[in-house]
């Protein structure tokens, strides 16, 4: 492609998104992205060599591949060193790429098309309304057209329930909480998750249909891989769960107007000055992650979609204006982690089995939202991933008798063998935006993309308030669902998996994503999220928003 | 807690690979963290195998040492692994000058200080590591640069013997999955249990707010 009208950097969560919007305004566009695409003809291989160029056909797009490289193996697929789905180059042999942090934590981020979406959860809240009227500038009901439209196009779709789900239900009605399956959440309760996921097969309890058969199928199986990747559908534009993969992405190659180019990793956004417009992007610096070659791409707009780091590592490491507030605002929903041990009586008594199968079912399929303090969410892993999370990641140290911290020994073990009968609640916070937090660069360390990212996070006391509430409801769920014991993990402040808020609306771009100090720069990721929407998960209203970017730019630039 | 690490042997019949000294230190992580424990079994024990004897301290070690963090730069050319060894001796050092602490010499052929501390005294010394003030010139390199690098070894150091040993990974005898009751990779359940309330679907962006 010779000088696309945009060229879109990153193909995940946001990035696929304004790719399809503006492939179907008329606009061509190239997307580039740092890691592999898993599912399409022209890499066969895509770990082991570097494969075609890019891709704009949507014949490319193979089921029977993405099958093959997505094989629902925690260790293999999640693995954050060496797994398929880790922040890094699609060469697994090497490293990935590093993120300075200056406390105990990391980041749970994907490279490859679809980005974090290949191992999200899809789950598909709204923000919260009241953390966004009269404190972002824009309303909410400016913003739900746009949620509708990435709601139907996804589509989303309220989650099923499975053991954990009913479980959590129960638990949540007998401490007193109330159904409220509502898309836009002004009251406290709990309600089946609205997931970007297909609605299970109807014949899925019907026992002619083997689960393989039906996995071959359009619907969800149950099959419980959302967070391993999953690779079930007919086709890959009917995969279940709707990661931008197998959504937005087979929607933008079918305008005939988008091509994907992996493997290539965004160093530096190309400026002029222009002596109408000032300052403006006029292209990208972008070098291949197997041969690394850079080479200079042309474009009429910019888009980072590159995520709430590498974004503001992008804006820094491309000497860009000034601007006290790039990188910084940070908010990650200060994430907490609280399980609760079952015995087999009392599951049989309330879910007529006498296990719960976290693995079974989406991987949260339930949610409580709390206005003013943030959601829980009720979610099951693999066990690997259950292990490590809930057990050996904490803040506080062993646990002792408070039951909160890590787990180590025969008392480990005695979890673990009660993984089947164990349900787990994710804790999000809505944590406060605070200019000390936030993304910088590294004076000191490169990697062959320049200066690192340094990430940064402390709680303030209102956030650290909320969180200490949350896990209270939480435990007060699990008690009243029958749980005998209960652990909190304390997860360390500075985990990142929901990150927004570094390059804030109203500071560094404007209410339709375009750079203040740079024309023709825009920006579609979480990182443009005024604040952390409430607790809300993020992905949905990012969608949103690149969906109203893509309309304000196609009309301010092309028409 | 079991005492020493002879009591069960490594399911390869192995003790050790080249740096021993780093092997050493790594395996009386795998064994204070993940120690082999006892199950009752109908009317019997029986014993689970510590993530030692299932050489889950290689995973750790391997994977340490891909992570790349810190750059190579920052250590001078010297594996991640090695720098961590050598971080929990000095962790160890400083527990036996400040607490009391009871020795189990020779589980680890090889190792320093922290390979001869009971399990007790090596879970303390992680403890150490995880919670004391520490002061970036008494650090050794790499971490006198950085020291929250420090408290983040002592998670990866937890979270990476358990992944290995409760994911499908297996060096010497897989556990994990068979363990706790993990099917593994699933097509599906027929696990259907409806939907909490009749309008619980969206339909085509119609909302009920």
């Amino acid at each position: 492609m010779a000088d696309p009208d945009v060229i879109v950097i990153g193909s995940g969560g946001g990035g696929g998104v304004i790719a399809k919007e503006l492939g179907e305004a008329g606009l061509q566009v190239l997307v580039l992205e740092a890691g592999p695409w898993y599912g399409n003809s022209q890499w066969p291989e895509p770990n082991a060599e570097r494969g075609g160029r890019q891709s704009a056909d949507p014949a490319d797009l193979n089921i029977h591949l993405l099958r093959a490289q997505y094989d629902k193996r925690e260790g293999e697929m999640n693995n954050l060193i060496a797994g398929k789905l880790r922040w890094g180059p699609a060469d697994r042999s090497r490293a990935p790429w590093f993120r300075n942090f200056a406390q105990r934590g990391f980041a749970w981020q994907n490279s490859g098309v679809g980005g974090t979406t290949q191992s999200y959860f899809a789950n598909s809240p709204r923000a919260i309304p009241s953390t966004i009227d009269g404190i972002w500038p824009l309303s909410y009901r400016e913003l739900i057209p746009y949620y509708e439209k990435v709601e139907s196009t996804l589509p989303v779709a309220f989650a099923p329930t499975t053991a954990k789900e009913e479980l959590f239900y129960h638990g949540a009605r007998m401490a007193g909480w109330r159904l409220n399956p509502t898309l836009d959440v002004t009251a406290p309760g709990y309600r089946p998750q609205p997931n970007a996921i297909l609605p299970p097969n109807p014949n899925l309890m019907n026992s002619t249909y083997t689960t393989e058969r039906l996995s071959w199928m359009e619907g969800c199986t149950l099959a419980g891989h959302c967070v391993n990747g999953c690779p079930h559908g007919p086709s890959v534009d009917k995969v279940a769960k709707r990661s931008t993969l197998v959504s937005y992405v087979p929607l933008a190659l079918n305008t005939g107007r988008v091509a994907i180019r992996p493997n290539a990793f965004a160093v530096r956004i190309l400026t002029e000055a222009h002596p109408a417009e000032g300052l403006r992007a006029v292209g990208v610096r972008v070098r291949d992650t197997w041969t690394g070659e850079t080479e200079e791409l042309r474009s009429a707009i910019v888009v980072m979609a590159a995520g709430a780091i590498e974004s503001p590592r992008l804006w820094l490491n491309s000497g860009l204006p000034d601007n006290p507030w790039v990188g910084r605002g940070l908010v990650n929903h200060y994430i907490d982690w609280v399980a609760g041990m079952f015995d087999e009586r009392e599951l049989l008594s309330i879910l007529g089995s006498p296990e719960i199968d976290p693995f079974v079912g989406h991987s949260s399929g339930g949610r409580l939202d709390y206005p003013g303090l943030g959601s829980l969410l009720v979610s099951g892993m693999s066990p690997g991933l259950v292990a490590s999370m809930s057990f050996g990641l904490s803040e506080s140290g062993y646990a002792v008798s408070d039951r909160r911290g890590r787990v180590v020994g025969p008392e480990l073990q005695h979890w673990m063998e009660h993984y089947r009968r164990t349900l787990s609640i994710a804790i999000l916070t809505d944590d406060e935006v605070d200019f000390r937090n936030g993304v910088s660069v590294d004076p000191v360390l490169k990697d062959e993309h320049g200066p690192v990212p340094v990430v940064s996070y402390v709680p303030d006391r209102r956030s650290i308030g909320k969180r200490e509430r949350l896990a209270a409801i939480a435990a007060d769920i699990l008690r009243r669902a029958g749980a005998r014991k209960v652990h909190r993990a304390d997860w360390p402040a500075a985990l990142m998996i929901h990150m927004e808020s570094t390059m804030r609306m109203g500071f560094v771009v404007d209410e339709y994503g375009e750079a203040y100090q740079t024309k023709r720069l825009f920006i579609a990721d979480n990182s443009v999220h005024y604040n952390g929407i409430g607790g809300a998960n993020p992905t949905l209203t990012t969608q949103a928003l690149a969906t109203r970017t893509a309309e304000r730019l196609a009309a301010k630039y092309f028409r | 807690m079991t005492e020493g690490a002879g009591c069960v042997s490594r399911n390869d019949g192995s003790s050790g690979e080249p740096d021993a000294y780093t092997e050493a230190t790594f395996q009386a992580v795998a064994d204070a963290v993940l120690p082999p424990t006892f199950r009752r079994k109908e009317a019997t024990w029986e014993i689970v195998a510590g993530a030692n004897q299932l050489c889950v301290d290689r995973y750790v070690i391997a994977e340490l040492d891909h992570s790349q963090f810190p750059p190579i730069q920052a250590t001078n050319g010297e594996r991640l692994s090695r720098s961590t060894a050598r971080l929990l001796d000095w962790g160890a050092e400083r527990l036996m000058g400040s607490v009391p602490t009871s020795l189990s010499p020779g589980s680890f052929p090889g190792g320093g200080p922290f390979s001869a501390l009971s399990r007790l005294g090596r879970l303390q010394t992680l403890d150490l590591l995880d919670r004391v003030e520490l002061s970036p010139d008494e650090l050794p390199a790499p971490f006198s640069e950085n020291p929250a690098l420090v408290r983040i070894i002592v998670n990866s150091l937890h979270q990476l013997t358990f992944f290995g040993y409760y994911s499908e990974w297996s060096g010497c005898g897989a556990a994990g999955w068979r363990l706790v009751g993990y099917p593994g990779p699933s097509f599906g359940y027929r696990d259907l249990r409806g939907f909490p309330s009749k309008d619980s679907r969206i339909e085509g962006g119609d909302t009920d707010g």
